[in-house]
């Protein structure tokens, strides 16, 4: 229920509360005094070099569409595990007992999914889609 | 939990479809570095591809006997049905002709890639799981998955600006579209709490009927019409095709025009017949007829006349299939009232629609060369004195999709617009689309003559591939087959049952 | 308004204080010419709906909500921005008063029309009967519960999501191929290493 997660609302004010209060006091009431050197983009505390505004690889992006893929693929994976007990039972639980007996049916069905996706995995890798070389 | 085994059998040619495109693309990324010479380097993935489709087209048919009682299978998500299998099997042919014409385009081109077999399979067991959804979940990731694979088709022609362009337009609008159709199926599950196609059916003849004269039931149904318009390209959802079939490689643009449209009208038939299947929702206002004659007369009359004004090919040929869009939507809106009768006539016409338009694409594949792809109407001047055997299957290509006799384009049309006119009210619709009929002719003509009446300016060097030469003899005289013994087909068609009627 | 309905006062404030970071995460995402922070504005909006799901108690969507759409896509536009690292200038813009009050005319009219559809839409909207209405079960939207329609009645189209997965990395890797090479007619720059564009 809605309620359960009063806490977690007043958690969130208080982060959210207590970030605005520093910000502001430190606007507010800090003195400015701003130097060429404290202007500066922050680079590792090294001189800055060129513009920041680099254009990057597009292997960047390929990297980011597939982690996204094998995220998602995660995100599956959650509700199996936890479900995992009752499917893999022939009958119903009791108390988290299975009585009747075992069934495979849990484990391939998250198998014939992996599988598929262990054939995206394969292809990327030696399409040299992971990897920098 | 348990599962029945026998499920998996009747779902055949999804799965060897899967399968197969999954194996060719180990293959290619497993078999090495092969020695890519000139010709034939990647050949062995197309006939693997080539292979796998002749299989599922075998378990396809022989499930034809066993699927005249319609099943649901997985949990009443996958109907197997003869409808589907139909389908299913023009589905094949589709992309068994864009894998034909694809190993002497792909090298012509110089951009050969292994890949291009395994996205047509999975694009096409995408397709397969639409025809089949019987479940607005299944239907959504069936578009989804034969959608993704097009869109990465139209685009893979890296160093060509146009395809990049194509992809890019295709992609944002096709997105656009499934986010309208993903947005009206959770109005739909909202108001009526299932996702079935049948129970959606069953709604109406229960109690739970009212709920279909819902506001937010119609929004739904009408964002899910808007969406499937967008993937058959239907005036005013079209605006993409245009520039899509065009800048894509040819064969993709074979492949989208024949399976890509057969599998969205697929899923139109379905979704209107066993889910919007009530006759107070057919004709009243905002029913789904209604709104499918208007639509079919606006992508009739805009698709033909925008194709009158074409100098390119390719791009003629791309309007001229929105147009036939049109003519299959004057099918959809006599099944209203027809009911089963029309089912037959759409699903020739599906047929005769993907042969001839693979095979006309085909041509235009054919003919390019390295740099040049000759998509002017000026290029094909004088085909017909150099290469008569490429110009008379072009006519005949032309002649069908004009609607001439004895080709199957013909009896496609005279099929839709009989079952059309055996309906009162129809008439005038018929007559549009006659008469756009006839306008057609000037341009499919038009090429005819400049390839049979006009010196031409330039030689020619189109490819040479054996494949390519294959398929376009496969399409030609499956156009004439059809054309010349359209009685068994049809005769076939009509005895197609779906599920849930 | 299912909190409305029931009466409860927190969980009122709580659904149009999500309201208000959806909506003005949302403008602010398309209003921002600076696209780091129109990508930033975007997980504002994220963070809103992943708590309007938990207000209707679906709280797997609201943990997915949070773990794909605020962490992995939003990774991906970041990393999109920095690949195509286009400059802010608008890439049109309503030139001159008379562009600037056409533009305002439309936005006016808009908000009007969608003002009156509203309106008369409310009332449909918010009518109970016909729909299902009655309060979900406990344990209805979590993740035993999700995965339990997941893994058996939508079990079909959960394996179905493999295969699409899969396109999608194969398209990856072929859109994102290099192009070996290009000829001199090309305009299309080879995926060049990191350089400056200016």
């Amino acid at each position: 229920m809605a309620a359960d997660y009063t806490p977690v609302l007043v958690a969130l004010l208080f982060g959210v509360g207590f970030a605005s209060l520093f910000l502001l006091a430190a606007a507010t009431l800090g003195p400015r005094r701003d130097t060429a050197e404290k202007l500066a983009p922050f680079e590792c505390g090294s001189e800055p070099v060129g513009s920041p505004n680099v254009r990057f690889s597009v292997k960047f992006y390929q990297v980011a569409i597939l982690f996204l893929v094998f995220d998602i693929e995660a995100a599956f994976l959650y509700p199996w595990a936890v479900l995992f007990r009752k499917l893999s039972c022939t009958g119903e639980l009791v108390g988290a007992v299975c009585a009747s007996g075992v069934s495979f049916f849990g484990f391939a069905e998250m198998l014939v999914f992996l599988a598929v996706l262990i054939v995206a995995l394969a292809y990327a890798w030696r399409k040299k889609a992971i990897g920098w070389g | 939990m348990s599962f029945d085994s026998a499920q998996l059998a009747l779902s055949l040619p999804l799965l060897v479809v899967a399968a197969g495109g999954l194996l060719v693309l180990l293959l290619e990324a497993f078999s090495g570095t092969p020695a890519r010479d000139e010709h034939g380097g990647r050949s062995y993935l197309a006939v693997a591809a080539l292979i796998t489709l002749a299989i599922a087209t075998y378990a396809a048919v022989g499930q034809w006997a066993e699927a005249e009682t319609p099943k649901a299978i997985y949990g009443g998500m996958f109907a197997v049905d003869r409808f589907a299998l139909f389908v299913d099997v023009v589905l094949f042919a589709g992309a068994a002709l864009a894998v034909l014409l694809a190993g002497g385009f792909l090298r012509t081109h110089r951009f050969e890639f292994g890949e291009f077999y395994a996205l047509v399979l999975l694009g096409t067991a995408g397709a397969v799981m639409l025809v089949h959804a019987n479940d607005l979940v299944a239907l959504f990731i069936g578009l989804e998955t034969m959608s993704l694979a097009v869109y990465v088709l139209t685009g893979s022609w890296r160093r060509s600006a146009r395809s990049s362009e194509a992809a890019m337009k295709y992609f944002l609008v096709g997105a656009f579209a499934s986010a309208l159709l993903v947005y009206g199926i959770a109005l739909v599950y909202g108001t009526t709490g299932t996702t079935n196609l049948s129970s959606l059916g069953g709604l109406a003849k229960g109690t739970g009927g009212a709920v279909m004269q819902e506001p937010l039931f119609l929004i739904g149904s009408f964002l899910i019409i808007a969406g499937l318009a967008f993937k058959i390209a239907a005036v005013p959802f079209h605006m993409w095709a245009p520039d899509a079939y065009e800048g894509a490689p040819t064969p993709v643009t074979a492949f989208m025009a024949a399976a890509v449209k057969a599998a969205g009208f697929a899923t139109i038939v379905r979704l209107f017949t066993v889910a919007y299947g009530r006759p107070s929702l057919t004709f009243g206002a905002g029913g789904w007829a209604s709104i499918c004659a208007v639509l079919a007369i606006l992508t009739m009359s805009l698709g033909n006349l925008a194709a009158l004004r074409q100098d390119n090919v390719k791009r003629m040929l791309a309007w001229s299939s929105i147009a036939h869009a049109g003519y299959i939507l004057v099918g959809v809106v006599a099944m209203a009232r027809a009911g089963d009768d029309a089912r037959g006539p759409i699903l020739y016409y599906l047929l005769a629609y993907t042969l001839t338009t693979a095979g006309s694409f085909g041509v235009v594949a054919w003919i390019g060369s390295r740099g040049d792809e000759r998509q002017n109407v000026d290029d094909w001047a004088g085909l017909a004195a150099r290469h008569p055997a490429a110009a008379l299957a072009m006519t005949v290509l032309l002649l069908s999709l004009g609607g001439f006799p004895p080709t199957a384009g013909f009896f496609a049309k005279f099929y839709i617009f009989r079952v059309a006119l055996s309906q009162p009210g129809l008439i005038s619709l018929v007559l549009i689309a006659i008469a756009n009929s006839l306008v057609s002719v000037f341009y499919y003509l038009r090429v005819v003559t400049a390839m049979y009446f006009r010196e031409a300016h330039r030689p020619f060097a189109p490819v040479r591939a054996s494949g390519m030469t294959a398929g376009l003899i496969i399409a030609t005289v499956g156009t004439l087959a059809l054309g010349l013994a359209p009685g068994w087909v049809i005769e076939l068609a009509s005895k197609a049952t779906l599920l849930g009627k | 308004m299912p909190a409305a309905a029931e009466g409860h006062l927190g969980q009122t404030i709580v659904f149009w204080v999500c309201t208000a970071v959806v909506l003005g995460g949302a403008l602010l995402t398309i209003t921002r010419r600076n696209t780091v922070v129109a990508a930033m504005s975007l997980v504002a909006t994220f963070f809103g709906l992943a708590a309007m799901f938990t207000l209707l108690s679906a709280q797997f969507l609201a943990a997915i909500q949070v773990l794909v759409y605020a962490g992995a896509i939003m990774t991906l536009f970041v990393f999109v921005v920095m690949v195509l690292n286009r400059d802010e200038r608008e890439p049109w813009a309503l030139r001159g008063i008379v562009g600037k009050a056409l533009g305002i005319g439309a936005l006016g009219y808009l908000t009007l029309l969608g003002g009156t559809f509203l309106l008369g839409a409310s009332a449909l909207l918010t009518k109970q009967g016909a729909y299902h209405t009655e309060a979900p079960k406990p344990g209805w939207g979590g993740v035993a519960d999700v995965g339990n329609a997941l893994f058996t009645t939508y079990l079909f189209p959960f394996e179905a999501i493999s295969l699409l997965l899969l396109v999608a990395v194969i398209g990856a890797v072929v859109v994102a191929r290099t192009v070996k090479h290009a000829p001199p007619a090309s305009q299309e720059p080879p995926t060049p290493p990191a350089h400056g564009e200016h």
